[in-house]
């Protein structure tokens, strides 16, 4: 049987994800392997995470074109998250698409991570024009189109929820990454201990919320007049609350009619519920993104890369330097205009 | 909901984020009720203690603004066991809906009255915290008033009064971004036209708040 569909190799490369994904032009994804660095102590260190990207990227490209029944020469298209993650990161998800892409001559795409992850929620979740809640380790942002961009309308003015969640994970002796762990003590407690609550219009801060945290942990009454479910229970309770606020804001700001929630946090529970309650109430169309395409994954890159080919074709070698920085408001959208 | 003597809760009119709308009567005046209703997402304590301590700011923020002379509605009762905010009805059109079916001209004219009306919040040290096109209402008349106060503050500092005029300079961005340039302008002309000298600094740190922002890149983005 010969193949006539055309296939992308998409490649995600910002942070503790080495996610590589094959799929074809119609957004059927073939396969998608993940390669994700996770440190025996500490958090992150870009360094560290660059030296695991580098020992395992051809594995994990092998591994993933052999899953979806192909050969390197199958492939048309190559798509790589451009930004923004980790400096180190990005330079060698680029290094080896640059290579692959002159070596084989096969088309190259840059493309945003964050509008990565909305354009996967938007193909897997059938949404056509969702309020987007994205919620990970690097990021926590409430973006909608408008005005032919994805517009950011709250976002975090310090740390991401997730980097909080596990920052405070670390500090209470928990393995990276905490978050699984501290949604499974929050379940065990009912006991809310105030912490607070810093929403300025539809932007959020952690850091506050996350001083406070640990100092109930360092205090002396810990484990006498609470204990870490407690705290890991109010930790969530507000944060999540202050995340739903927003979002609920946003919804009645833009008048959107769906909700998607996404990134690596979406898989809590507790948060799901939250943000399945606000837009059952402003009779919005609710979906979460399964846990294989909201964490980070190459399939997002891919699709993305896609839908950018289709429009304005591929990058010159010269346009795919990395941005570690760059705002997902600050990308053209041709495929929606 | 308990029970109030002299309040007529007449019909919803909208039902908002955080509070639901009622156009009612209070003795035989036309009123607007505010009700922060129970948000169920959250616990019942946090719940109770964000709605109350909203409800009681709100009601002060109106009543002490509405002495500097900032057009906003008045203040009739606050109910605190039912979370109410009793105010006057006005009615009008947001300023988010009005904005693209009005000239250049109008716009303009528009902007830089509310450019001079958060001049004299902040000259007299109020901070709205929520400015959207959404919590500005426009009149029949062409009066604007300003509502929603929720998370408004006191404050003398320059960063929070920078921090309200970025909120409404994003907001302009995201929602309203083929106008943003005319309307901002002239909202910031309004502002220093009744601030006075004392407003640079405040324009000046917009600046610095948006490049402490997130993945903010140095040359500025143009639209």
């Amino acid at each position: 049987m010969k193949l006539k569909r055309k296939i992308c190799l998409g490649i995600e490369c910002t942070a503790h994800t080495f996610g590589v994904s094959i799929l074809d032009f119609d957004g059927n994804v073939l396969s998608i392997v993940n390669d994700t660095y996770i440190p025996e102590t500490g958090g992150l260190h870009p360094r560290e995470v660059r030296e695991h990207h580098l020992e395992c990227f051809d594995k994990t490209i092998i591994m993933a074109i052999t899953q979806a029944n192909l050969s390197i020469k199958d492939i048309n298209l190559i798509a790589f998250s451009q930004g923004p993650g980790l400096g180190p990161v990005l330079r060698v998800g680029a290094l080896i698409v640059r290579f692959l892409s002159q070596k084989l001559k096969i088309p190259l795409v840059g493309v945003n991570h964050c509008i990565g992850h909305i354009e996967i929620g938007r193909l897997k979740c059938g949404v056509k024009d969702p309020l987007t809640l994205y919620v990970s380790g690097g990021n926590t942002i409430i973006s909608a189109f408008e005005s032919e961009r994805y517009q950011i309308f709250g976002e975090t003015l310090d740390i991401a929820v997730g980097n909080f969640i596990d920052s405070f994970a670390r500090d209470a002796g928990l393995q990276h990454p905490g978050g699984p762990k501290i949604e499974k003590l929050a379940q065990k407690s009912k006991k809310y201990i105030p912490l607070p609550y810093v929403v300025k219009g539809m932007d959020l801060s952690f850091t506050g919320l996350y001083t406070a945290a640990k100092n109930l942990f360092k205090s002396k009454d810990y484990n006498r007049k609470y204990n870490l479910s407690d705290i890991a229970y109010s930790l969530q309770e507000t944060a999540f609350a202050m995340l739903t606020e927003v979002t609920e804001r946003a919804l009645a700001h833009t008048n959107k009619t769906e909700v998607l929630l996404t990134g690596g946090v979406a898989a809590n529970k507790r948060l799901q519920e939250m943000i399945a309650y606000i837009s059952n109430e402003h009779n919005a169309k609710y979906k979460v993104v399964p846990l294989k395409y909201a964490g980070d994954n190459g399939a997002m890159i891919g699709w993305t890369g896609i839908l950018k080919y289709k429009e304005v074709g591929a990058d010159d070698i010269e346009d795919t330097m990395i941005n570690p920085k760059w705002r997902m408001d600050n990308v053209e959208i041709p495929w929606r205009s | 909901m308990n029970y109030n003597p002299v309040i007529d809760l007449g019909r919803i009119i909208y039902k908002g984020a955080e509070a639901t709308l009622y156009k009612g009567k209070w003795f035989d005046k036309e009123i607007l009720v505010k009700h922060r209703i129970p948000k169920k997402y959250r616990i019942e304590e946090l719940d109770k203690k964000l709605r109350r301590t909203r409800t009681i700011i709100e009601g002060k923020m109106l009543i002490s603004i509405k002495k500097c002379n900032v057009p906003v509605p008045q203040v009739f009762e606050v109910d605190l066991n039912n979370n109410w905010i009793i105010m006057k009805y006005i009615k009008g059109q947001k300023l988010k809906d009005l904005i693209g079916k009005i000239d250049k001209s109008k716009r303009k004219w528009y902007f830089e009255q509310i450019g001079k009306y958060i001049a004299f919040m902040h000259k007299n040290d109020f901070i709205h915290g929520d400015l959207t096109t959404s919590n500005i209402i426009i009149t029949k008349n062409k009066k604007i008033f300003f509502v929603d106060f929720g998370l408004s503050t006191k404050s003398t500092k320059t960063e929070d009064k920078s921090v309200d005029l970025h909120l409404i300079k994003r907001v302009l961005l995201s929602t309203h971004g083929q106008y943003f340039e005319e309307c901002f302008e002239s909202l910031i002309n309004g502002y220093k036209l009744e601030y006075g000298s004392q407003s640079d600094e405040i324009i000046d740190r917009i600046e610095t708040i948006e490049a402490r922002g997130r993945y903010i890149e140095k040359n500025k983005r143009k639209n």
